[in-house]
């Protein structure tokens, strides 16, 4: 294996890129025993400036949620102040499986919202920002204008519920004319994911 | 089974590799998927996740839950196998789990599951060390961060002489099978299975020379990556075009 | 599962001291833990034994029948190796299917045992294409505490060397069992020994506690030539091929010391 790598090379998982003393590990790479080796399939980047070295994975990528990932999702359970909620698209790509999120109540809205059921119900596709992952756990936030519902069921007659105008943010059904309120995003209804 | 100038029955030289094919990203739904022919082995591999883990008691506190399905199609062998898992794939399932293991990063994904499956089309010996080849192949393909690639070669002793990679009737009617996984930048052995009868000095002979096969391997292993990431660079251009 | 964060903190401890040429209970890197042999311990079954490696205790039993040979070996007796992980043996076996794990303890028994050629198959044929001993050789976990392929290869073995197998004779191609019998044609003594790789150490017959802290695990199955028969490989960590080499050094001279305790009883 050779030990002179540059910048741009195309570069697989455990490919030796060089050590510790030489450059500063970055993103897409790990250490052992001193030894700085590439944790992903990707490019190889040099920076001569910091000494930084990092791989940067090819396009397809993993679609493991980050900090500041979008993320969409169905709730699925509203425990107290917190609504569950089932992650099924990480940024533009569809999980195969999906994760698990909590969104808490105070993480709803800018605004105070008194009680989850005012903003979200079960069932409702949510568009929402990851804010977190302590205790290993996908906290979301629904906070700025295009996050929040982006479609929601009458919690009355099942329903589609419909937007009134886009001012008012008013739902109602267009079923059974049960009137509802959630926190939306500001493309409620126009079949964006 | 070996003739007057050394040679096999497929006319190799007892240090030689069949020919190989891999191809990777094969299958759109899966997050990762690759195929690898060897010799007269077909055989395709998919990884799912990181996801949420089915059922949820299995989930780890701390780690990926890895998991790996080794199946042959009915049609893959002379006489049609039950497609029922039998007691060797759920064996093989295993072992090439564990082989796969200690090459990824499990500790990034917590309370997840990362699922392999290899489904073998057609048989020809060493289907085991084609699987994890191609297992590997699609753990990278998925984006799964991994400490090195994992290729898995067999060597064993036919009519007294040890050879590499064993096709379907010289690990039959041979004297030994040794399946090896090494991880090659690491220096690693991950999987180590034999069968047969070997002297100590036979069976580091053979673990040496299916070292080394693993190592040619390795190059096809990183062509195939490689292929496939120049056509994802060279769509994506001209979609920008 | 329930204790994989508590079982943590006692895998450091191990991994520490096995780091520093010690083990917990206080044997040396390559002692295997006491061993007992006994055999003829279930009088309806054709042979038996019962081995108790340390606290692990495995009950083998071996039942004969007459069954068909295969077809591509028509002139050969057949046998089988199975295990049960009975739910008493350890709160983590459940009732049930076999687990991958009971299912991989017994191949690696039966490859030991077929690879070695240990039953003389070609004596155990009554009608060529027809009529063969079947013989079954049930592996039962009593007790887990780490090490059941060592205790069960051994078991196995003891018990096969206990078999007696029923006489047939054949009477107008009609098989007729005598009130005879013979012991069951053994050729090879195989015997697999099995150690685990504690911070980057070889440790003999890892027990319940060392299995939770390796990394990986070797087994090497040697016949009575000193030949290897198997090999299997366990674990989720990975191996150095030095390992490996220095794994089958001290597994065959452990090999010979545990084959005595057999053929002895």
């Amino acid at each position: 294996m050779s030990n002179t790598k540059r910048s741009g090379e195309f570069i697989v998982p455990g490919e030796r890129i060089g050590v510790i003393e030489e450059f500063i590990p970055n993103f897409g790479t790990y250490v052992q025993d001193g030894v700085i080796y590439s944790r992903n399939v990707g490019y190889l980047s040099f920076d001569s400036a910091t000494r930084k070295v990092s791989v940067y994975p090819v396009a397809k990528g993993l679609s493991f949620p980050k900090i500041g990932s979008i993320v969409v999702g169905h709730v699925v359970n509203i425990q107290g102040l917190t609504a569950f909620m089932r992650v099924v698209k990480v940024g533009k790509k569809n999980l195969s499986g999906f994760l698990t999120g909590a969104l808490h109540v105070s993480d709803i809205d800018a605004r105070y919202t008194k009680e989850v059921l005012n903003a979200v119900k079960v069932g409702d596709l949510v568009r929402a920002k990851v804010i977190s992952d302590a205790n290993r756990i996908l906290h979301l936030t629904t906070k700025g204008e295009n996050l929040g519902v982006i479609l929601a069921l009458c919690s009355k007659c099942g329903g589609t519920l419909l937007l009134k105008n886009r001012k008012s943010k008013k739902l109602y059904c267009g079923e059974c004319g049960n009137f509802e309120t959630r926190k939306i995003a500001s493309d409620y209804g126009a079949g964006n994911m | 089974m070996i003739n007057e100038n050394g040679l096999r029955v497929d006319g190799r030289k007892p240090n030689e590799l069949r020919l190989i094919k891999m191809e990777v990203g094969v299958l759109s739904n899966a997050d990762g998927s690759a195929y690898i022919e060897q010799g007269k082995n077909k055989i395709l591999a998919a990884v799912y996740g990181p996801r949420e883990v089915h059922p949820r008691h299995l989930a780890l506190p701390d780690r990926a839950l890895l998991r790996c399905r080794y199946h042959m199609a009915p049609f893959s062998v002379e006489e049609r196998k039950s497609p029922a898992p039998s007691r060797r794939e759920i064996e093989l399932s295993k072992v090439i789990k564990e082989a796969l293991e200690p090459a990824i990063f499990l500790e990034k994904f917590p309370r997840t599951s990362i699922d392999i499956f290899i489904e073998v089309l057609q048989a020809d010996g060493g289907t085991r060390c084609a699987g994890t080849t191609v297992a590997a192949l699609a753990l990278a393909d998925a984006g799964v961060p991994m400490r090195d690639l994992v290729v898995a070669c067999a060597a064993g002793k036919v009519d007294g002489v040890i050879v590499l990679d064993l096709n379907d009737i010289e690990d039959k009617e041979g004297e030994a099978d040794v399946p090896v996984a090494y991880m090659p930048n690491l220096g690693l052995i991950s999987l180590l299975q034999m069968d047969g009868s070997l002297t100590i000095e036979e069976f580091n002979q053979s673990l040496n020379l299916a070292m080394d096969g693993c190592k040619q391997i390795y190059k096809f292993q990183k062509e195939a990556l490689k292929a496939r990431y120049v056509t994802i660079k060279e769509e994506v251009e001209e979609c920008l075009r | 599962m329930s204790s994989i964060m508590v079982s943590r903190i006692r895998q450091k401890q191990i991994a520490q001291m096995v780091a520093s040429g010690k083990r917990l209970d206080g044997r040396g890197l390559k002692d295997y833990r006491p061993i007992k042999v006994e055999t003829g311990i279930i009088e309806k079954a054709e042979g038996s034994s019962r081995v108790l490696l340390g606290k692990t205790e495995v009950v083998v039993g071996v039942k004969v029948e007459i069954g068909d040979p295969f077809l591509d070996r028509p002139n050969e007796g057949v046998f089988t190796v199975n295990s049960e992980f009975v739910p008493l043996a350890s709160p983590e076996f459940e009732a049930g299917p076999p687990s991958e794990e009971s299912i991989e303890l017994a191949r690696v028994v039966d490859r030991g045992i077929r690879e070695s050629k240990a039953i003389d198959l070609e004596k155990l044929c009554i009608i060529p294409g027809k009529k063969v001993y079947v013989i079954f050789i049930d592996i039962y976990v009593l007790n887990h505490d780490g090490n059941l392929i060592d205790a069960s290869s051994l078991a196995a073995l003891a018990a096969l060397l206990n078999t007696k197998i029923p006489v047939y004779v054949v009477e107008e191609n009609e098989v007729k069992k005598t009130n005879d019998y013979i012991p069951l044609p053994i050729k090879n003594l195989p015997v697999s020994v099995t150690l685990a790789n504690i911070s980057d150490k070889l440790v003999v017959d890892p027990w319940l506690e060392e299995e939770e802290a390796m990394s990986a695990r070797l087994t090497i199955t040697f016949d009575k030539d000193n030949k290897i028969s198997a090999i299997q490989k366990g674990g989720t960590g990975a191996l150095k091929p030095q390992q490996i080499m220095e794994a089958a050094h001290i597994a065959k001279e452990k090999a010979e010391e545990l084959r005595k305790m057999v053929v002895k009883t």
